[in-house]
């Protein structure tokens, strides 16, 4: 797999770009590299809206200000339909995408309670997983329009006691993904375990070690079978979904791993660190196939659109940059 | 009686003629009152006295005296020369012949000093030397007697050999100068041009010199030119390194002169140094033929004394130099050289105390020789002596900056005394001549090892780039790759640290060197945070090596990050039992007690460590100290000064005590300055910490040292200088890669805060956030910084009272409450113990924030509310007067259609009245035409062409429709008018008009009136 550098946008938000998704519905197969739509939140507590083509690159179409003290995590659920943000005014914000931009809800915490937020995979369950902060371990919530009266949150699953005791201290549940199937999700922690749930059950299945400093992003493989961790250590490592030890990293990256994002072919991913460099890796050799150094600063976020084979990554530089992805 | 041999008649020959007489060794006698001159051949006439006599008997010109005293010393027989000299100076001589001997009475005292000058040579000491002297100079006192104006070519030569038998060359040149002048025989005078080029060749000008040897070469010519004059060019152009000239000048000397010794041995000395094993064979059978030709021959001593004893010929040698430096040579560095080989042998048959002899005894000879040196730093290394073998060699790096031998030895010597940064640098000085040198660059690399582990990784990587795979080992590769590993370790690239480790382990595998790698491979995957890894390999490590001491203290700081604190303990105390006095293990058991708050631990450890390990006093101080000092923060949290006072003291005491202890402890000294400027010596403190940064400059080894930096910074904070606060955090950050480091973070936040930049202060705290969500004290900067940035808000001087401003004061009350909501987090985490945060915030701080907070809040709402009544009310009047205005223009407007409605009636009846007035017209027009008169006046006028016409034209009629005016011009004049009037009157109406007056501007309630 080769990624191929498209389009850069400079100057895109006012400060640190920290996230991005694109707004696709994933249901529409063969969707074309024209008109694609980006999703940005920064440090300068805004949202943009974007239009992407390869020909002409990005145009702004609507900024969505009053996102309080800088947009964290945002996820777009998979019709495309809705999107949400974290903020660290420790905020959920819930946004309705069509006909037009409006906002459904806002989660208010009383503490920060949140960090990553992420969709369920299929966009009529409605759910919303969020890594649930200081409180370590996972919270879900409903994510469509509520009748008045009718609670949002659906539950909180805790982190693990052992996993207090150890540090003496509640970890901070940093990461969150969902396995495609929608049935588990995976939470990552500042002290490096990774704790995985039922979403049925709403219960605990098994935590996952080899870290010892902040996991920051987690991908499942395509297929589900197994995760990969972006962790602070400068390593990814690679889970059996069914086995709590690693079996095999990742090594390469000269600076912490920031994000992951898997790809859409089976074998590969992509992954962004602090010196500002993304690479593709692939995953039966866990090794590095390709390092793009586009960016000046961190690399915080990659968003995959599938159907296009678009990869986009945003940095603390301020820019937006877009790969085209060729699978082999 | 002596028999005359021949008389002839007429007077002695002159000039150089006189000289070629003399060369037939005859004297001439004149005899009185005659032309007679009596040639006499010298054999008969060897008494001079006798000679004496006949010349004062026939009363002989003083020139033949001296030509007389030429032929003794040209024979050799010194005292009949002597005789006729001092005769010739003699009292009576000189009343004699009063004026017309006054030259050669000069010439006679010159050739006496000169003589006298000569003596010294053979003086035995130093008091015969100076008596020597002496009488020279008298002499040549009496010859400036006899004629003041001393302006004579012999009176100079003299002179000059004097300064030179002082051995003051200056002014002997000066003498000899002096004698080079136009009136004393100018560029020809070779005798002032030998004394010049000698003292030239003395104080080491060779080129000089040459010019003056060239300079007899060209007055003599080729074939004149005495052979000494050529070998001094050669040992000019010796020294000038330039050996073809020097060959020359020999094989000149050895085409003249076959016999000569000198140009051999200059010829041999020359050739064997050719590599050449043909030339080296000539070159010492020349050598041996200037030896036969000449055994005592000093130039010649030294040439072979060199051969035999790179043959290991020791015993010659040594016969040899003592030769040389038993000998009359004038040559110091000859001599300086014997001594030199001398002293070797002395060295290589370990008498030391001679050889520093014999070295001393070179240097004396000659300064500038620098072999000596390097003999004497043999010697002192031989006696362990490196200082002083430092010394001797340091005395000559300058002189000898080509000589690799040197610089390699210094760089040695001052690496096996410690001095690692002198040792680099001769190390790097002889490797830029040596620039392909890979022993020497490795040799480089492995000493920057410890200083600078970037430039050691590069000469590293030269020098295996260099010996690629012609290494010569495989353990010097190993040992390279092992450190190209550490080194890649050591500048923070573990993961290319790995890789090296790697390579190494394979060429390692199941020998010795296995472990260390081993080692190095765990601290690695340690260092990448791969801390199972790490645990899983010092496990390893330690059931193959199990008093590995290093790997299980590791393994114990391991557990201690995984938060295995008992386990961390147990391998501690299992190191322990090892080692027993181990300050290692103790070590990591306080640092491991002091970072878990277990002060009684940490003390109980400290105790033990003082009493088992009594050279690491300073160390325990310095524990102390910290454990203090980290006792002192919690009575800070705790809001109690007294014992936070307290705890500071007893900390500074500590870490004075160290610094006493040991003064090179930067830990402490860095401790006293953190609790000096705790207890408010935030001077004292900042000196402290900038003695700390020069001692960092000085030694590279303690670098590391960014807390330094961040306390100078904080004390700028804390003294208000905001921007010096915050370049120096910057440069902190940038200097030791703390960019991401949160405490650094924080308080550049706070600088910029203090600065008025609430903006970047706010990016920066969120990025820090953003990037470590878990830090409180970036959530209390922000709430901090927030609140700032609203006051700035609310208080901004130029307010304005408008929508903006509403906005605005929306934002700051929104900036209030989102610092609320991380204060009232903060309080709710002090508050609940359950939760174990070790929060560095006291409780008292955070209330009067919240409290703050609140007046703040109330502050911001009101000066909203107060800017929303104002535009309320402002609306309202603004309402009113475009109400009024609306009633003004309306009422204007009636006005104006009245007026119109007027005009138009008045025109109405204007134009009924035109009416009536052309119908009266035409009835009179009716009338006239019909009356009797009439006909006759048209006859009359028919008569009188063209007049009636006309006149009616020039006259009109009364009845003319003029009279009346043309309606539609009155109506545009009275229209004007009435413009003109209602203009006026427009203006006058609005002139009167006043529309109602703006209101009188809104003033906010002040501050104070709220």
């Amino acid at each position: 797999m080769r990624v191929t550098t498209l389009q850069r946008k400079e100057s895109a938000h006012e400060d640190h770009i920290w996230v991005a998704k694109w707004i696709q519905n994933r249901r529409d197969e063969g969707a074309h590299a024209k008109d694609l739509k980006l999703l940005t939140g920064s440090c300068d507590e805004t949202c943009n809206f974007w239009s992407y083509d390869d020909s002409t690159g990005f145009t702004k179409d609507v900024q969505s200000t009053g996102q309080d003290l800088g947009v964290i995590s945002l996820d777009v659920n998979s019709a495309g339909e809705v999107a949400a943000t974290s903020t660290l005014d420790c905020c959920i914000r819930l946004l309705s995408l069509k006909p037009s931009i409006s906002v459904i809800d806002t989660i208010k915490l009383s503490a920060p309670e949140t960090w990553s937020i992420a969709f369920h995979p299929d966009p009529s369950v409605e759910q919303l997983a969020v890594a649930a902060g200081c409180l370590g371990g996972l919270r879900l919530y409903k994510s469509c329009v509520l009748d008045e009266g009718v609670k949002r949150e659906i539950c909180h699953l805790k982190p693990q006691p052992n996993q207090i005791a150890k540090h003496n201290q509640t970890p901070f549940a940093l990461g969150v993904a969902y396995d495609p199937s929608g049935t588990k999700v995976a939470v990552s922690h500042s002290d490096g375990h990774i704790a995985l749930y039922d979403v049925q059950t709403q219960k605990h299945i098994l935590t996952y070690a080899g870290h010892s400093k902040p996991v920051k992003g987690l991908s499942f493989s395509p297929d589900g079978s197994f995760l990969i961790s972006a962790c602070d250590d400068k390593t990814c490592n690679l889970y059996d979904i069914s086995s709590k030890l690693p079996i095999g990293s990742l090594n390469g990256h000269e600076s912490p791993v920031l994000c992951i994002e898997k790809s859409g072919q089976e074998g590969y991913c992509f992954t962004g660190s602090g010196d500002g460099v993304v690479k593709v890796w692939d995953l039966r050799n866990r090794s590095c196939v390709q390092t793009i150094a586009e960016h000046k600063e961190a690399v915080w976020s990659l968003a995959l659109h599938e159907g296009a084979n678009r990869l986009a990554s945003v940095s603390e530089d301020k820019s937006i940059c877009v790969y085209q992805v060729n699978p082999q | 009686m002596v028999e005359p041999m021949e008389v002839e008649e007429g007077a002695r020959p002159e000039g150089g003629k006189r000289e070629e007489e003399g060369a037939r060794d005859v004297l001439y006698i004149p005899s009185l009152n005659s032309d007679l001159t009596v040639v006499l051949p010298w054999e008969d006439m060897k008494d001079a006295e006798l000679v004496v006599d006949l010349f004062k008997a026939e009363e002989a010109p003083l020139t033949y005296w001296i030509d007389a005293a030429r032929v003794y010393y040209n024979k050799g027989m010194k005292e009949q020369y002597l005789i006729m000299l001092k005769e010739l100076t003699s009292d009576d001589v000189g009343e004699h012949y009063g004026n017309s001997g006054k030259l050669q009475r000069v010439q006679a005292f010159c050739a006496l000093a000169e003589a006298k000058i000569e003596e010294t040579m053979s003086a035995k000491t130093p008091e015969e030397k100076a008596s020597c002297l002496v009488a020279a100079e008298n002499y040549l006192t009496s010859a400036a007697a006899i004629d003041r104006t001393r302006g004579m070519t012999e009176h100079w030569i003299a002179n000059g050999k004097l300064e030179l038998a002082k051995e003051d060359y200056t002014r002997a040149k000066k003498c000899f100068e002096n004698a080079l002048l136009p009136e004393f025989g100018g560029e020809v005078n070779c005798s002032g041009h030998l004394g010049c080029a000698y003292c030239c060749f003395r104080q080491r000008k060779f080129t000089e010199a040459l010019g003056h040897y060239g300079k007899i070469l060209r007055a003599l010519g080729s074939e004149r030119c005495p052979n000494y004059v050529r070998l001094a060019m050669a040992a000019c152009y010796l020294q000038l390194k330039r050996h073809d000239m020097a060959e020359r000048c020999y094989e000149r000397v050895a085409q003249l002169d076959d016999s000569s010794a000198e140009a051999k041995a200059g010829l041999g000395a020359l050739k064997v140094l050719s590599k050449n094993k043909e030339d080296l064979k000539g070159g010492l059978a020349l050598l041996k033929a200037a030896y036969e030709l000449n055994p005592h021959l000093a130039f010649n001593l030294i040439s072979i004394c060199e051969q035999l004893f790179n043959r290991g010929e020791y015993n010659v040698v040594a016969k040899l130099a003592q030769e040389v430096i038993e000998s009359d040579t004038h040559e110091s560095s000859i001599k300086a050289e014997a001594y030199y080989y001398l002293g070797m042998v002395y060295y290589l048959a370990d008498q030391s105390d001679q050889a520093l002899m014999c070295f001393r005894s070179a240097k004396a000879e000659d300064k500038d020789y620098i072999f000596p040196n390097h003999g004497m730093a043999k010697v002192f290394i031989k006696n362990g002596n490196v200082q002083s073998a430092t010394i001797a060699l340091e005395a000559i790096a300058d002189a000898s900056q080509g000589d690799l031998e040197v610089l390699i030895n210094l760089s040695v010597l001052y690496k096996a005394q410690g001095e690692v940064q002198k040792a680099v640098q001769y190390a790097q000085r002889a490797l830029a001549i040596d620039k392909k040198n890979v022993l020497l660059e490795e040799y480089l690399a492995n000493l920057l090892a410890g200083l600078d582990s970037k430039k050691a990784l590069e000469h590293y990587s030269h020098v295996m780039d260099t010996k690629g795979k012609d290494s010569d080992s495989e353990q010097s590769s190993l040992l390279m790759i092992n450190n190209t590993g550490v080194m890649h370790y050591r500048c923070g690239h573990h993961d290319k640290a790995l890789v090296w480790f790697g390579k190494a382990l394979k060429l390692a595998e199941n020998t010795v060197y296995s472990f260390p790698i081993r080692y190095n491979i765990a601290r690695s995957h340690e260092a990448l945070g791969s801390l199972q890894k790490a645990s899983h390999l010092y496990k390893q490590l330690l059931s193959d090596v199990p008093g590995y001491l290093e790997c299980t203290l590791r393994l114990a700081a391991v557990c201690f990050s995984m938060g295995y604190d008992d386990k961390a303990i147990k391998y501690c105390v299992q190191g322990l039992s090892q080692y027993e006095n181990s300050a290692e293990c103790l070590a990591m058991l306080i640092w491991i007690s002091l970072a878990k708050g277990k002060s009684k631990d940490a003390h109980r450890y400290i105790r033990e460590m003082d009493k088992k390990c009594p050279n690491e006093h300073d160390f325990t101080q310095t524990a102390l100290g910290g454990m203090y000092l980290q006792a002192a923060y919690k009575e800070s949290r705790a809001g109690n000064k007294e014992g936070n006072q307290k705890q500071l003291n007893n900390a500074l005491t500590m870490f004075k005590q160290a610094v006493t202890t040991s003064p090179r402890n930067m830990f402490a000294a860095l401790g006293m300055g953190v609790c000096l400027a705790l207890l408010g010596e935030s001077l004292v403190a900042k000196k402290i910490f900038d003695k700390i940064l020069d001692a960092s400059k000085q030694d590279i080894k303690i670098v590391d040292m960014p807390e330094a930096w961040q306390n100078k910074a904080s004390i700028n904070l804390e003294n208000g200088h905001y921007q010096d606060a915050w370049k120096t955090y910057h440069y902190c950050q940038r200097t030791f890669h703390l960019q991401k480091n949160v405490e650094i973070s924080n308080l550049m936040a706070q600088a910029l805060n203090a600065a008025g930049n609430k903006k970047e202060a706010t990016a920066l705290l969120l990025q820090t956030i953003h990037h470590e969500p878990t830090s409180l004290p970036s959530k209390y900067c922000l709430a901090v910084v927030l609140m700032g940035h609203a006051h700035e808000i609310i208080h901004r001087p130029e307010t304005m009272e408008n929508d903006e401003r509403v906005h605005e004061l929306d934002f700051a009350i929104g900036r209030l409450e989102l610092a609320a909501f991380f204060i009232d987090y903060l309080f709710e985490l002090k508050n609940n113990k359950e939760k174990h945060v070790e929060l560095d915030i006291n409780r008292a701080s955070l209330k009067d924030l919240k409290k703050n907070l609140t007046l703040m809040r109330d502050k911001a709402e009101r000066t909203r509310r107060n800017v929303e009544t104002y535009m309320r009310e402002k609306q309202k009047a603004d309402q009113e007067y475009e109400e009024e205005v609306e009633i003004a223009r309306l009422e204007l407007k009636q006005q104006e259609n009245e007026e119109r409605l007027k005009r138009e009636a008045e025109e109405r009846e204007r134009e009924a009245v035109a009416q009536r007035n052309a119908e009266k017209l035409a009835a009179l027009q009716e009338k006239w035409a019909t009356r009797p008169g009439k006909r006759k006046m048209e006859e009359d006028d028919a008569k009188q062409p063209g007049g009636g016409k006309e006149k009616e034209e020039e006259e009109p009629s009364p009845w003319s429709t003029d009279l009346l005016g043309d309606p539609e011009e009155s109506d545009k004049e009275g229209g004007d008018d009435k413009e003109k009037e209602g203009e006026e009157g427009e203006k006058k109406e609005k002139k009167t008009y006043k529309p109602p007056s703006k209101r009188k501007k809104m003033t906010l309630e002040s501050d104070s009136e709220s």
